[in-house]
Formats: C-alpha cells, sequence, structure tokens
C-alpha cells in the first residue's frame, strides 16, 4: 500500500515514525504495566529504539541518533548526571559497524540477541560512572549491576521483537524507496 | 559549488539541527514537556473524594502513630529547646497519586499526578503510609517528579529517636533498605532503633519517621554504618501527600570561642 505513496511525502512519513517512535519509547520507559517487568524492572526503551536506528545506518547518523536519546533520556531523570551519553553512543557505534562487516542478518532472533549484549554493555558503562562519581561501593554496585543488567536485557530482548523488528523493516523500507 | 552542495545535504543538516537542538532543549529543561504529556495522558480520572482522603490520611496517621510515640517520648525528655518541632506537620498535606515510576533502574524516583497547578513546589516534602518517601525536584502544571530517599545520590539528615545520635542515611538503589552513617564512632545504637529525620536537615522537617535499624556494622570506616530498614513500601507506593517545605537557610553562625573579631 505504500507504493502509492507521493514521492514528496516519504520524508515527511519517516520523520513523523522516527519522532513518533521516539515519543513513544519516552512514555513506555515511565510506564509500568504487570506483566511488563521483571523484579521491578522494565525494558530499556529507549536503547531498543537507538539499537533499531542504528542498524544498517551510516555511523554519523547512528552517533547523531544516539546522542538525541541520551539526551532525552537523561532530561526524565532526576539528576542528568551520571549520563546515558557514553553508553548509547558506543551501542550505536558498534551496531552501525556491525552492519558494514555484514554480521547482521534480517532475523528478528539475531536482533533480539544483538539487544541483549548491547543492553548488558550500557548496564555496565553505566555502573562504571556511579563507580566513578563514587556514588556506590564496587561491592554495591557489581550486585546491583548483576540484578539490573541481567532483569533488563532479558526483557529488553523479548519485547525487541515487537519494538525493533517494525522499526527496522521501515527503515530498510524506506532506503529501498530512496534507492530506487 | 555550494548551492549544489548545499541542495544536496541542506535538508539533512537543517533536520539535524532541529532533532540535536530539540533533544538538548529536553534536557537542558529536565524533560519537562515529556512528563507533563504522560501526566495528562495518563492522569488518573478524578480526584480523592474526601472518604478516600480520609481514610488515606487514617491509614498513615495509624502506622506512623506507633513509631511517633517512641519519638514524642524521647523528645519529652530533653531538656533542651525544642522550638523546631513545633511546626512539624502542621501544615495541609496534598494527596495525589503515583502515575510514573522510574525510567532507569539505577535511579529510584517516581512521578505523581499533582502539580504546580495543585501548589506543589520543588522542594516539597513527600510522605507515604509509613514515613518520608522523598522530595519533589521537578514540578510541571500536572505532575511532579519526585526522588525517593532509596536513591544513590540521595542524602539525608537522619537521627536515632531513642539515644539523639545524628548521622546521614545514604539510599542503595534498594526500595526496601538504606544505609545509616553515624557521625561519631562510637554511637549507642541497637537493632531495632527508629530512625527519623535530624533535627538539623535543611531539606526536611525534623521527626519525619523513616525506618529501624536491622542491623550494625562497627568495623566500617570511619564511623559506624547501620543498615535501615525503609517502613515505607517505596516500591508499591499508590498514593502519597506531598506537603509543602522551606528549606532552611543554612546558618553558620559562629561559637563565641570561634569569633576572633570580639576578642580584645
Amino acid at each position: 500500500m505504500f507504493r502509492k505513496l507521493p514521492r514528496g511525502a516519504l520524508p515527511w512519513i519517516n520523520g513523523l515514525v522516527s519522532v513518533g517512535s521516539l515519543l513513544l519509547c519516552t512514555q513506555l520507559l515511565l510506564l509500568r504495566i504487570p506483566g511488563m517487568t521483571i523484579l521491578g524492572f522494565s525494558p530499556q526503551w529507549l536503547l531498543m529504539w537507538v539499537i533499531a536506528w542504528s542498524v544498517k545506518r551510516e555511523m554519523i547518523y547512528a552517533l547523531l541518533g544516539a546522542i538525541a536519546a541520551a539526551w532525552i533520556h537523561d532530561s526524565l531523570m532526576v539528576s542528568a548526571l551520571p549520563s546515558h551519553l557514553p553508553g548509547f553512543v558506543l551501542v550505536a557505534y558498534f551496531v552501525s559497524r556491525w552492519r558494514q562487516q555484514r554480521y547482521l542478518q534480517e532475523d528478528f532472533i539475531i536482533l533480539a540477541l544483538l539487544v541483549f549484549v548491547m543492553t548488558l554493555a550500557a548496564e555496565v558503562i553505566m555502573a562504571f560512572q556511579y563507580l566513578l562519581w563514587g556514588l556506590g561501593s564496587p561491592g554495591m554496585l557489581w550486585g546491583e549491576l548483576q540484578r539490573i543488567g541481567l532483569a533488563t536485557a532479558i526483557l529488553s530482548s523479548l519485547w525487541a521483537p515487537l519494538l525493533c523488528t517494525p522499526l527496522v523493516r521501515w527503515w530498510d523500507y524506506v532506503r529501498m524507496l530512496d534507492r530506487q | 559549488m555550494f548551492r549544489r552542495w548545499w541542495q544536496r545535504y541542506g535538508m539533512t543538516l537543517i533536520f539535524i539541527g532541529v532533532g540535536l537542538s530539540a533533544a538538548l532543549f529536553l534536557r537542558q529543561t529536565q524533560g519537562g514537556a515529556i512528563q507533563e504529556f504522560y501526566g495528562l495522558f495518563f492522569r488518573r480520572q478524578g480526584n480523592l473524594t474526601a472518604a478516600e482522603t480520609e481514610i488515606l490520611l487514617q491509614n498513615s496517621k495509624l502506622r506512623e502513630l506507633q513509631n511517633r510515640v517512641e519519638e514524642l517520648e524521647a523528645q519529652n525528655q530533653q531538656l533542651q529547646d525544642l522550638l523546631d518541632y513545633r511546626q512539624t506537620l502542621q501544615t495541609e498535606a496534598i494527596a495525589a497519586p503515583v502515575i510514573g515510576r522510574s525510567a532507569d533502574a539505577w535511579w529510584q524516583q517516581i512521578i505523581i499526578g499533582q502539580g504546580s497547578q495543585a501548589g506543589i513546589k520543588v522542594g516539597d516534602t513527600v510522605t507515604g503510609i509509613g514515613g518520608l518517601v522523598g522530595r519533589v525536584v521537578q514540578v510541571t502544571p500536572h505532575s511532579s517528579r519526585v526522588a525517593l530517599v532509596s536513591d544513590l545520590n540521595q542524602q539525608v539528615g537522619v537521627m536515632l529517636s531513642r539515644s539523639r545520635f545524628q548521622g546521614y542515611l545514604r539510599g542503595q538503589n534498594d526500595p526496601q533498605q538504606a544505609q545509616m552513617v553515624f557521625y561519631e564512632k562510637v554511637p549507642d545504637v541497637e537493632v531495632g532503633d527508629m530512625v527519623t529525620t535530624s533535627n538539623l536537615s535543611t531539606l526536611y522537617a525534623p521527626g519525619l519517621p523513616i525506618g529501624r535499624i536491622a542491623a550494625i556494622d562497627f568495623n566500617a570506616g570511619p564511623a559506624p554504618i547501620a543498615t535501615v530498614e525503609l517502613t515505607v513500601p517505596l516500591g508499591s507506593l499508590e498514593w502519597v501527600l506531598v506537603a509543602p517545605f522551606e528549606p532552611k537557610p543554612l546558618n553558620f553562625e559562629l561559637q563565641p570561642e570561634q569569633d576572633v573579631s570580639q576578642t580584645p
């Protein structure tokens, strides 16, 4: 049905989908629905958006998207520091680099695995920041990292097919139309 | 040359500029727009009826009462001027529903469904059934963001209501427990002691119940550290009470022996 779109409308629809999905993720972050949580933790919706955004995208755009998402995430916290920026940027960097090496197939299982590993990586960076800012003892942070990291990584990878796969498909489709 | 370059990359550049500045704006304004949108979207319908407010207040009163009796007994034994205590809990509280939780597991915060239109200000004290919950750090017209006492960034001046020993409470990112760090090397503390906000605290009214001592580590350096079991179920809060609080100015008045200007 999208094939009949007038050409000029595509960038606008694409922008609407991108910004709309980003805003949806920010709303989901604050929400806790029974059945959506493990141990009271919820998925890392914004990180999932960054991963979907970075897949098969040029490095510079992936990084800029990650920076914007990180700023939005920071804005929702009690304190803007420690920041989400380092974790998000690193994740965007790795995901967009992997695309160039063609490790990533269009398989949603691979995508779920990718989300799992990347969420763990982002949580490790967050724990390191807490350590650097001196907000907790190493032992306590290690315990928290195990709890938070595992729970959010599992949850995020479970929800990835619902959020990431449609977004990746959509941006694939946009790229295909652009190439024509 | 430039025109062709602009035709090719101009729109992209503009989009990037607009996108990044929007994100930066959100960051600098602490995401007020997003939170307000969320607050309007997920607002619980209607306010509390008078009867519900009554029950809520009575429940929290009952639980707090036995803690408070202990607190008052200790206070009465003091032969000092307790002027500070008179202004506790006389003010009218605003009941607010909890509409959102922390956006990240590394922070302990909640979003409540009342904002500046209900008269909430930054710095107001938030209490729940059982005692202190936290303080308001950001306000939009219909929602407010509350930093819980269990947040890793939060530190609250506290004391033991039995022996009056002072310390500060350090959040452990755990909704059930926090750590109390004493100022003195050998404090008089026992398991089961009641912990309340300190009369020296500048951010909270004195005497608000927080929790009970669950374990003590006397070997911790530089001073003993106690594990405090929080009396408020921070993980499953549904309604909270917001009480206005004017932060006390820090008053560093010199002791007579420190005041060198007076000495002849």
